[in-house]
């Protein structure tokens, strides 16, 4: 069955009381095993526990991330990571960690398939990878405290 | 009716409306378009029915250049040419081959796809492909072909796909013979090799050719008009050397004999990590099209594309390969951000390792050449010595097209791509073996311009009245595309051309 979203503000409201609502279910069975170590980032747990969602293999993930903070040591910044990536997400339910895994997810693959479409990527190793999903491995490596912010 | 040139009295002189110097593809085709007409034909071969060694070896010379295959085995010099050891792809040039691209030097030739498209229906008659006119590449297409590859690719306009139809192969020879064999007017003569083009004093017309065979006789061949239909090697060669009456060879007042010779390199350029099913991907078969005739499948960027990212025309090809130890994190990686339509949502996923082979259509380059060497074969015609040679910047375009290639599979959701190490570096090197190809184009190419070109856009050779070329050593540029299907096309026109040359 196809859902259609009502118009203007009903159709916020509506999706926020959707993402709340999906936000709260994800949050209630997802657990972070202690072993991934990840530390709640700037901007709430939100993000933290969708990207180690997104990413099931954490350590491989982060020596993606601490492979491109290498070669762009300043961008070693949770901040301006998340800035980066998920432009204007600090000012979002996405930034307080109201906003579901499957919403999150759909936003960076927009993202991520946005920067291909544009040419944002960068070569790392000559991998051609997406400037999102490079910074959001940063991000990741950061708050596992594998790399030590600037 | 075929001759043995080896039993025809020494120094004789024959006489035809039409000589075609050898019986490849071009050579019989255009031969076939005078069949059983008043025009009289001589066609000369170099060899005879079958392989012989002591023939084969006067293809032999030297590679200065990047490294080639040997030359000897590169051509083949009996009758049917080298269909005779041909793989059978087929695929007309692109429209953007024709064109003058101002990020492609020496790009541009006088004629277009237009020019040509009358006669690559026969043309496909003729190397038996299953074809109807007007069919498009829908038709061309079956259910059988990988389907990301036809179906979901194309839904990134920078991508687009390139089809082969694939011959039996068809051996031009075994095929043909009996043709020839029954037409009264065709005399083709076996294990002729001609040593000498020979001109007025002016060099302005061809009037006769200096045939000799191993044996030790000669005979002469005059004609109307002669077509030198050998190989992007022999034809330049020829030309060179048939120097009485001009120093430089015929064709070479402005010094572009053997110029521009180009191949078709195959690059292995990357590898893609991707979930899509390898069968939807990867074109291991050969499909059937629609009457059960094979049909291979590559991938491009778009003609549109090209020109904007200013990039060379190409194809690439999937192949499937073993593993190579790849970082979790990148497979996590592509796992995390596959399309749901190729994503498992429970269990492991599935990513595969794909290599990326590339054929270049490569920057025409002057200094890329055809030239004569110090020693002489057997009949003492100078060995050919190629350099063939890639350009600067050209390794940069390769890895735009790569790159780009990587940035659409990433916009699908399909995979990552990893350039391969070579490709990945800023400089202008190029891996030291590079899987060359037996396309061997340019060397007297097309232009109407003869201070940058040999042959005209009829084919005939600037300064003469009644030389052609019926070869792939007219090719301006190469294209991405197998030559013979073009060169036979090229024949027909060109059979064209002297049919109305000889009615006006």
């Amino acid at each position: 069955m196809k859902t259609t979203l009502p118009p203007g503000p009903s159709r916020r409201a509506w999706l926020k009381s959707v993402t709340a609502s999906v936000a709260g279910f994800f949050l209630f069975q997802i657990r972070l095993p202690a072993s991934a170590g990840i530390a709640p980032g700037p901007y709430g747990a939100g993000i933290s526990q969708h990207l180690a969602r997104l990413f099931r293999n954490y350590e491989g993930v982060t020596a993606v991330g601490k492979k491109y903070l290498a070669c762009i040591p300043f961008e070693t910044d949770a901040e301006k990571l998340v800035q980066q990536a998920l432009p204007g997400a600090e000012n979002t339910a996405m930034g307080a960690g109201e906003v579901g895994y499957d919403q999150f997810k759909a936003v960076v693959h927009s993202r991520v398939r946005d920067d291909f479409r544009q040419g944002r990527v960068i070569n790392l190793d000559g991998w051609v990878l997406s400037e999102t999903e490079v910074r959001l491995c940063s991000l990741l490596a950061l708050q596992r405290g594998e790399v030590t912010s600037l | 009716m075929f001759i043995d040139a080896r039993r025809v009295a020494d120094s004789q002189v024959i006489e035809s409306d039409v000589c075609i110097v050898g019986a490849g593809a071009a050579g019989i085709s255009l031969a076939l378009e005078f069949a059983d007409t008043a025009t009289r034909v001589c066609l000369l071969e170099a060899g005879g029915f079958e392989f012989d060694e002591k023939t084969q070896a006067l293809n032999k010379g030297k590679v200065t250049g990047r490294q080639y295959h040997d030359l000897m085995s590169a051509r083949l010099r009996f009758f049917g040419g080298t269909t005779n050891h041909w793989h059978g792809w087929c695929r007309p040039l692109d429209e953007i081959d024709f064109e003058k691209r101002a990020y492609i030097p020496h790009s541009g030739w006088p004629i277009t796809l237009d020019d040509l498209n009358p006669y690559y229906g026969k043309a496909r008659e003729l190397c038996e492909l299953n074809y109807s006119e007007g069919m498009g590449k829908q038709e061309i297409a079956s259910a059988d072909l990988p389907s990301f590859v036809t179906d979901r690719l194309p839904e990134d306009n920078r991508a687009t796909y390139s089809l082969w139809q694939v011959s039996p192969p068809t051996r031009f020879g075994p095929k043909y013979r009996d043709r020839i064999e029954a037409s009264d007017n065709i005399h083709a003569y076996l294990y002729a090799n001609v040593v000498e083009i020979e001109t007025n004093d002016e060099g302005t017309r061809v009037t006769r050719l200096r045939v000799a065979t191993l044996e030790g006789s000669q005979l002469w061949i005059q004609a109307g008009h002669f077509v030198l239909a050998g190989g992007g090697i022999e034809v330049p060669r020829l030309l060179l050397a048939s120097n009485a009456k001009k120093p430089a060879g015929i064709g070479n007042d402005y010094d572009q004999v053997g110029r521009y010779f180009m191949l078709h390199p195959h690059l292995w350029v990357g590898r893609i990590l991707t979930t899509v099913p390898v069968g939807d991907l990867v074109d291991q078969r050969i499909g059937k099209n629609w009457k059960q005739k094979p049909v291979k499948v590559g991938i491009s960027l778009t003609s549109e594309f090209q020109h904007s990212e200013r990039l060379p025309n190409h194809v690439m090809l999937l192949r499937e390969t073993p593993e190579k130890k790849t970082s979790d994190g990148l497979v996590s990686l592509v796992t995390a951000m596959a399309d749901k339509m190729y994503n498992k949502l429970m269990g492991k996923p599935d990513v595969h390792s794909i290599r990326v082979l590339l054929w270049l259509d490569h920057m025409p380059n002057p200094d890329s050449r055809v030239t004569l060497g110090t020693e002489s074969d057997a009949l003492g015609m100078p060995r050919p010595v190629l350099d063939w040679r890639l350009s600067p910047g050209e390794k940069q375009q390769v890895r735009r097209t790569v790159e780009s290639f990587g940035q659409v599979l990433g916009a699908l959701g399909a995979g990552r791509l990893q350039l391969e190490d070579w490709l990945a570096t800023e400089d202008d090197s190029w891996p030291k073996t590079i899987e060359g190809d037996y396309h061997h184009m340019g060397g007297t190419r097309m232009s109407d311009d003869p201070r940058h070109g040999v042959v005209d856009a009829n084919c005939r050779v600037h300064d003469t009245d009644n030389l052609y070329v019926a070869s792939s050593s007219v090719f301006t540029t190469a294209g991405s595309s197998n030559p013979t299907l073009t060169i036979v096309a090229m024949a027909l026109r060109l059979a064209d051309h002297i049919k109305r040359a000889i009615n006006s």
